[in-house]
């Protein structure tokens, strides 16, 4: 777990702090705004670094207040946005090192492709948010929308989250986990429909429940559903009962019952999906072949 | 607008000029001689201590139509590496790397010096498709060839064995759906694709609904190509591609149409894709030799190398069963169609790899092709774009041509069996810029008929690549480095007499011709054999006749070119 902003604020870190000057109106392409480039720079050459403004090319001063200074190296970085960043894409791309923490809402890819540090957002995020993202931590205490450590369309095998951790406090959207193949998503709250298509490895953990279809065409790592699944996809089959599951360190009481699949994917079928409550449609059915 | 191109060493083999030192005047889009513009008034371009040559014509890349758009929406993933930007008022915007938008097919080719380039495959039904995307690319000249060989009209005037109806049916087609040249890719494998066969199927394999084979099919249209005169010859993609052991198949194609006509007669395409030996592909070696010794003795065949590219790649064709093989290898994305009477395409996104014995081997054979043939005029640079590579990697091409050292950087981080099994190690011989030139411009160009394209003379069409290469100076065998360098970025490109390219930036966007082909003659014949085509339209296809014609004013700068039949 992170700790919060007010304790980061008393470290020897290095901080930056940017505060929007108004009310964004198109998308913004910032992937400027990380540690790794703001390391070992001065405050006027990070007020310099260029933006996207609805494709076109502003200062990153043009759009935000900047004060602070930041380290050497970007594990000394720590940026503060205080402001809402809904609007603000690619906050934290390919950062290896030091800490973003947003005080409102961030926008799209935030922390796409990262390797390292931590990202805390105190609001909302919007779509892709990890995506790609081969380790360090995010911490989102409001919702996410689609697509959350998932990789871009198109592209096969491995490719979407390999590694670190999402926590999401509240909902995600559809499609969280698309093809990931390592890490954990830990959701508080419900997710939308096929959460973890596609994928090969990895955990995600939903507390309450989802729409449904989970699981489609994965072909490894695990989907633990605490909620209400919604419909379980026929080419899932129920394996056992586990009592307790055991995920990034915290136990969570049972019983679950464990299905395999996706046996249309690969026939080995490696995924599990593991749910608390399952759909009364099936209810019977599971408990006959269970007994 | 009068341009004088000053002081360049000119490479312009269909006129026998051989680095001299020259001025090129341009007026009105075409060259004319230097007397004839006001020097005072026209834009002089000083291209002293440069390379002066027409612009390049590619005769076979996939760059439009329904097959090539469906590779655009199955890889979304090729579109995020690459890109161009839109320039207000000088290009348009544009993604992709081997399956790149339309915008920036012709922008891509302009900065690399190419101005005209043939689409070579489309179903005559979706041939609409094609004209609509040729349309919408910036400046070059284009072209396309439908696709016949599994025509059911085709094939029926085969089995029937009616050479004149057949002719007839070929030059109302070419002119309806605006077509350059007959194409035959895998001759009747995309009927039995219908039938969920068609893999494997060689040159004497029975077609079963008229039982006609290959060779029928082939010889035929070989025949037909005769009796129309048609400006190219039969471009024919052979039978059994990519299969170990293909190339006597090759060998056997272009032995079935030796002695039809005189001159040449048959053009095999990608032809590195036909020519391998050995029984599987663990055992597979290079069957170049053989036809390199096939096209050097006679003066029938041409070729062109389909050199792979290591990286990414877009395999479509219309050989449906291949790409249906293909998928089976790769179990990666695969998309297949059939095309009612007429055809049938796959597309199947593959990598080519060095550490590969399959891909590393296919490397080597495209260039043995083109090393191993003697006279340039008979092998044609081309990568089947995008099915070897993009097309944007020419100039690696060029290099590897003309530079054997260029060639063992390359070999030294290929496959060690394939290295072992290869010939190119071997192969000493290196093309110099007279030799690129040919293959690249004047070659291309006089095979395909197109006579104001490919040379520098008066009366050609105003098409000038300029090259930052000093021939006196540069050593391209040394210092391969510098020309690939120069042919990735043309110092120049004139398009029929406006200044395109400038620096390797592209500075204007115009839009270039279409051409296709206008049969005179047979006039009987063709009314009559177009009533029995109208009535079994019908029958055999889901849209109406008069859909499927194409008229003049749908295209956007059409350019017919007329033939005479000669019965």
């Amino acid at each position: 777990m992170l700790s919060n902003g007010e304790g980061i604020k008393v470290s020897i870190m290095g901080e930056v702090i940017l505060t929007p000057k108004e009310v964004f109106k198109v998308l913004i392409d910032a992937e400027t705004i990380s540690p790794d480039k703001f390391a070992g720079k001065t405050i006027n050459q990070i007020k310099s670094l260029r933006v996207y403004e609805g494709g076109r090319k502003r200062a990153l001063s043009d759009l935000f207040n900047i004060e602070g200074d930041a380290g050497s190296s970007p594990q000394e970085v720590s940026i503060v946005i205080n402001g809402d960043v809904g609007k603000v894409s690619r906050i934290g791309e390919l950062m290896t090192a030091g800490k973003i923490i947003v005080n409102g809402n961030a926008g799209h890819y935030l922390g796409f492709r990262m390797k390292g540090g931590s990202i805390e957002v105190k609001g909302n995020v919007r779509m892709w948010l990890g995506a790609e993202m081969a380790g360090g931590q995010i911490e989102v205490y409001g919702s996410a929308q689609d697509y959350v450590g998932a990789c871009l369309i198109g592209k096969r095998g491995k490719k979407g989250m390999k590694g670190g951790t999402i926590i999401i406090h509240g909902n995600a959207g559809s499609e969280i986990g698309f093809s990931m193949g390592g890490g954990t998503i830990i959701v508080d709250g419900n997710a939308g429909s096929l959460p973890g298509v596609g994928m090969m490895g990895g955990t995600i953990l939903i507390k309450g429940g989802c729409i449904g279809k989970a699981g489609a065409r994965m072909t490894g790592g695990r989907i633990i559903i605490c909620g209400d699944p919604g419909d379980i996809l026929p080419s899932f089959y129920i394996d056992e009962v586990r009592p307790n599951i055991k995920v990034a360190g915290v136990t969570y009481q049972g019983p679950f019952y464990t299905f395999i699949g996706d046996v249309l994917a690969d026939v080995k079928c490696l995924g599990r999906l593991m749910v608390r409550n399952i759909p009364s449609s099936q209810q019977m059915y599971i408990n006959k072949i269970l007994s | 607008m009068e341009i004088l191109v000053r002081n360049g060493f000119v490479f312009d083999p269909l006129n026998n000029i051989n680095g001299e030192i020259l001025d090129i005047a341009i007026k009105n889009g075409k060259i004319v001689d230097s007397s004839e513009i006001n020097v005072s008034k026209a834009k002089v371009i000083d291209a002293s201590g440069k390379t002066v040559m027409p612009g390049g014509v590619d005769i076979h890349s996939h760059i439009a139509g329904p097959k090539v758009n469906t590779g655009r929406l199955m890889r979304p993933e090729d579109h995020y590496v690459s890109f161009m930007k839109f320039i207000p008022g000088v290009r348009r915007s544009g993604t992709g790397k081997t399956t790149p938008s339309t915008g920036i097919i012709g922008y891509r080719y302009a900065r690399m010096g190419w101005t005209t380039v043939i689409e070579p495959a489309t179903p005559p039904l979706e041939t609409r498709h094609t004209h609509e995307e040729l349309d919408d690319i910036p400046i070059i000249d284009k072209a396309c060839f439908p696709l016949l060989d599994t025509n059911w009209f085709v094939m029926k005037y085969v089995s029937e064995k009616d050479y004149e109806k057949c002719s007839a049916y070929v030059a109302w087609i070419l002119e309806a759906i605006k077509g350059y040249a007959i194409k035959i890719v895998d001759p009747g494998c995309a009927e039995l694709w219908s039938y969920g066969r068609g893999y494997n199927i060689d040159i004497d394999d029975q077609i079963p609904p008229y039982n006609v084979t290959p060779r029928e099919i082939v010889r035929t249209l070989c025949r037909v190509n005769k009796i129309l005169n048609l400006p190219h010859t039969i471009h024919v993609h052979c039978n059994r591609l990519g299969i170990p052991g293909n190339y006597e198949t090759t060998l056997e194609t272009m032995k079935s149409v030796a002695g039809i006509g005189d001159g040449v007669n048959i053009h095999v395409t990608h032809c590195q894709f036909n020519a391998y030996a050995g029984e599987s592909w663990p055992t597979l070696e290079s069957g170049s030799e053989s036809i390199a010794r096939y096209v050097n003795k006679r003066g029938h065949v041409t070729l062109d190398i389909g050199q792979i590219i290591f990286g990414g790649a877009t395999t479509m064709t219309a050989d449906a069963s291949f790409e249906f093989a293909l998928y089976h290898m790769y179990r990666g994305k695969w998309s297949s169609k059939d095309v009612e009477a007429e055809s049938a395409s796959g597309i199947v996104p593959i990598k080519y790899k060095r550490k590969s014995l399959v891909n590393a081997l296919q490397w080597c054979i495209g260039l043995e092709l083109a090393l191993l043939v003697e006279n340039p005029w008979k092998v044609l640079l081309t990568t089947d774009h995008p099915n070897g590579g993009p097309f944007t990697r020419y100039p690696w091409v060029i290099s590897w041509v003309m530079s054997r050292k260029a060639r063992e950087e390359v070999l030294k981080t290929i496959n060690k069996k394939a290295y072992r099994r290869a010939i190119l190690p071997s192969i000493e011989r290196e093309y110099s810029l007279y030799d690129v030139a040919v293959m690249t411009r004047a070659a291309p160009a006089k095979l395909t008929g197109l006579s104001s394209k490919g040379h520098l003379g008066v009366g050609a069409d105003a098409d000038v690549a300029i090259y930052d290469i000093n021939p006196r100076e540069i050593n391209p065998s040394r210092d391969y480095d510098k020309i690939i360098k120069a042919f990735r970025y043309a110092y120049c490109t004139i398009k029929n007499g406006e200044i395109v390219v400038m620096n390797g930036e592209v500075v204007k966007t115009i839009y270039g011709k279409t051409f296709y082909v206008r049969v005179e003659g047979m006039d009987e014949l063709k009314s009559r054999v177009k009533s029995e085509v109208v009535e079994k339209f019908k029958e055999w296809y889901s849209v109406d006749i008069r859909s499927y014609e194409i008229a003049d004013d749908e295209l956007r700068n059409p350019c017919s070119v007329m033939v005479k039949a000669l019965r």
